[in-house]
């Protein structure tokens, strides 16, 4: 497959139609139409922004908000307060967890810990949950989904987390995570940030009855109950009423498997390792719809992958390895990986390391899972060079081995003039 | 009754204008939620025929396709967010999640999916050569349409091509190639 090919397949996923995005334009062009051809008023003509129309197409779609419900009291005594020791030492735990090796350095969201606060707490079935917020030096946030319930023995919050390290442009960041602890009932919980342009952000269940999520400085947290909501679509506005965003959500037991995404067939492991942490990992593949292929890993009750054109298939000599870092923040043992796939005409993969050692890598049906050896984590012995060879031995592919966005930190940094890291 | 004929009906009959709304509207809004996400490529396709439909008197009834000149209205909206996209694909590349991808909660790409490369790349190309390369692989736009479209020589849309395509392929397959031999594939290839 050519470079062409390639980026026609970019973002290929987009609709070919939104039949709702043209139903509302549609009808707001006829109503300037209209305007256009109504007899003009003391010799002026006034032109409305296309907008101001759609404005009132789209209020007239909005549904009646509800009373609160459950999961949504929110508490009020944790907005704003600095966040405890325990939780500031979590999110200065996840910085240095993935400082485990050079590799990563830039890869950081450069959390600012210090500055964590309390953001949102809300009263759940497990109790009080909060949602506890610190800065980014790149003006984005990282969070703790903090179930006080669940916390360790030293008050160690016990929750999901993540990190957008970037300032927000679209309108609605959210996901519903599923949790339990101790086999009590599972929790599932909404969250998520809006774009600072939304005022209002309003969830819609299936049954057509909705309510008003509240946002604390755009963030956004609820409990799901697990049978009775079912929720489908999020409708952000903005101070006129004016939906910005309609988010549809999607029912739990599709986003459990692939999220977003719907795979077609049998799900079947092509590699499985034990990482030096002592548990196995396995990358699996499945077709997915439109001829797609679904790839995913799985380590330690996590998983992450998606669904793309195969990507054996961009490039005979193609070398799609890069490193990553799994399992970074729970027990300090952190592992980091040679993953992803190569062309078809690579038959044989070897690392080169910067120190001069050499280490052949197992390819599976073209997918790569590789741990790096501990000793190759530091400078003057990390992986430098991936070289492919064919069927015959010869050298048909030769690449620096390189994280992804590595080249984008440092013109950020000298468009800022040397960010502080 | 094609573009030309009823953007020139469209000056007495202002309805008319409807039926290139509704042959163009798909492409152009989908193009621009490629580029920039479904939240501003709505607005920005609103824009674009508004625009059209104000300036439909001084279309060139000669060209019998809007195309071009409805992408070039678009593109011309579009051009205030090249930063905005540019901040995006780099957002994409660094983090494995693509800020503008439809409807989804979160899916983060592992760090070495191929579509992370190819959004750096694209963010590194200049807003002229990325804006010839997409209206090239997305649109689909001939040589002439894109000419018409950015209001510049063919010969320019050709070296545009070439640049852009030099530098993709230099970053999906890791191998330098030199000017002469991009531009020689361009020439075959177009």
């Amino acid at each position: 497959m050519d470079e062409l090919e390639t980026i026609r397949r970019f973002r290929n996923a987009v609709p070919y139609q939104d039949q709702q995005a043209k139903e509302v334009v549609r009808a707001a062009l006829l109503e300037l139409i209209q305007q256009s051809l109504a007899p003009s008023r003391g010799g002026a003509r006034r032109r409305r922004r296309l907008w101001l129309v759609l404005a009132v197409l789209a209020l007239a779609a909005v549904l009646v908000t509800s009373a609160w419900g459950l999961g949504a009291r929110i508490l009020d005594f944790v907005s704003g307060e600095p966040a405890p020791e325990q939780v500031k030492e979590q999110f200065a735990r996840d910085l240095r967890v993935k400082q485990v090796s050079p590799l990563f350095e830039r890869q950081t969201p450069g959390v600012i810990a210090e500055q964590a606060r309390g953001v949102i707490a809300i009263e759940s079935s497990a109790g009080p949950i909060v949602l506890w917020v610190a800065p980014t030096e790149s003006g984005g946030y990282c969070y703790i989904v903090d179930v006080q319930a669940h916390s360790g023995p030293q008050g160690q919050p016990n929750g999901a987390g993540g990190c957008d390290p970037f300032p927000q442009t679209v309108p609605i960041i959210w996901s519903i995570s599923n949790s339990s602890s101790g086999g009590a009932k599972l929790l599932r919980l909404l969250k998520g940030h809006v774009a600072p342009k939304v005022a209002s952000l309003e969830i819609v269940f299936a049954g057509g009855e909705s309510e008003q999520l509240q946002l604390v400085d755009g963030f956004f947290l609820r409990e799901l109950d697990t049978e009775e909501d079912q929720p489908t679509a999020l409708i952000a506005r903005d101070q006129q009423g004016v939906v910005l965003k309609r988010q549809p959500l999607r029912p739990p037991e599709e986003m459990l498997r692939f999220p977003g995404q719907n795979r077609v067939g049998p799900e079947r492991t092509v590699s499985e390792i034990q990482t030096s942490a002592g548990y196995p990992m396995r990358l699996t593949i499945a077709p997915g719809e439109s001829g797609l292929l679904c790839v995913r890993t799985y380590y330690r009750g996590a998983n992450a992958g998606g669904c793309n054109p195969d990507p054996r298939d961009r490039s005979p000599a193609a070398l799609d390895v890069a490193p990553g870092l799994w399992n970074e923040t729970e027990d300090g043992k952190p592992v980091v990986l040679l993953q992803g796939s190569v062309g078809r005409d690579i038959a044989r993969l070897d690392v080169r390391y910067q120190d001069g050692d050499t280490t052949r890598i197992p390819i599976h049906e073209g997918f790569v899972l590789f741990e790096v050896p501990r000793p190759n984590y530091g400078e003057g012995h990390l992986p430098a060079t991936l070289i492919g060879r064919d069927a015959s031995g010869a050298v048909i592919a030769r690449r620096p081995v390189r994280n992804h966005g590595e080249a984008g930190v440092e013109r950020q940094k000298k468009e800022r003039g040397g960010a502080r890291r | 009754m094609n573009d030309a004929d009823a953007l020139a009906a469209s000056r007495s009959d202002p309805q008319a204008f409807v039926q290139v709304f509704d042959r163009h509207f798909d492409g152009i809004h989908r193009y621009l939620r490629r580029r920039v996400g479904t939240w501003l490529a709505d607005d920005l396709a609103a824009a674009t025929f508004t625009e059209a439909f104000a300036t439909r008197g001084r279309y060139d009834e000669r060209r019998s396709d809007a195309r071009p000149w409805l992408y070039g209205i678009a593109i011309n909206l579009l051009s205030h967010h090249y930063r905005d996209e540019e901040r995006e694909l780099r957002a994409y590349a660094r983090t494995g999640v693509d800020p503008v991808a439809p409807d989804e909660p979160r899916l983060v790409l592992e760090s070495a999916h191929p579509d992370r490369d190819l959004a750096e790349a694209l963010a590194d190309l200049r807003d002229e050569e990325r804006e010839t390369l997409l209206l090239y692989a997305w649109a689909e736009l001939s040589y002439a349409e894109i000419a018409e479209a950015l209001a510049v020589p063919i010969g320019t849309v050709r070296s545009r091509l070439s640049r852009a395509r030099q530098a993709m392929r230099e970053v999906l397959t890791g191998e330098e190639e030199s000017a002469a031999a991009a531009e020689a594939k361009e020439n075959i290839d177009g």
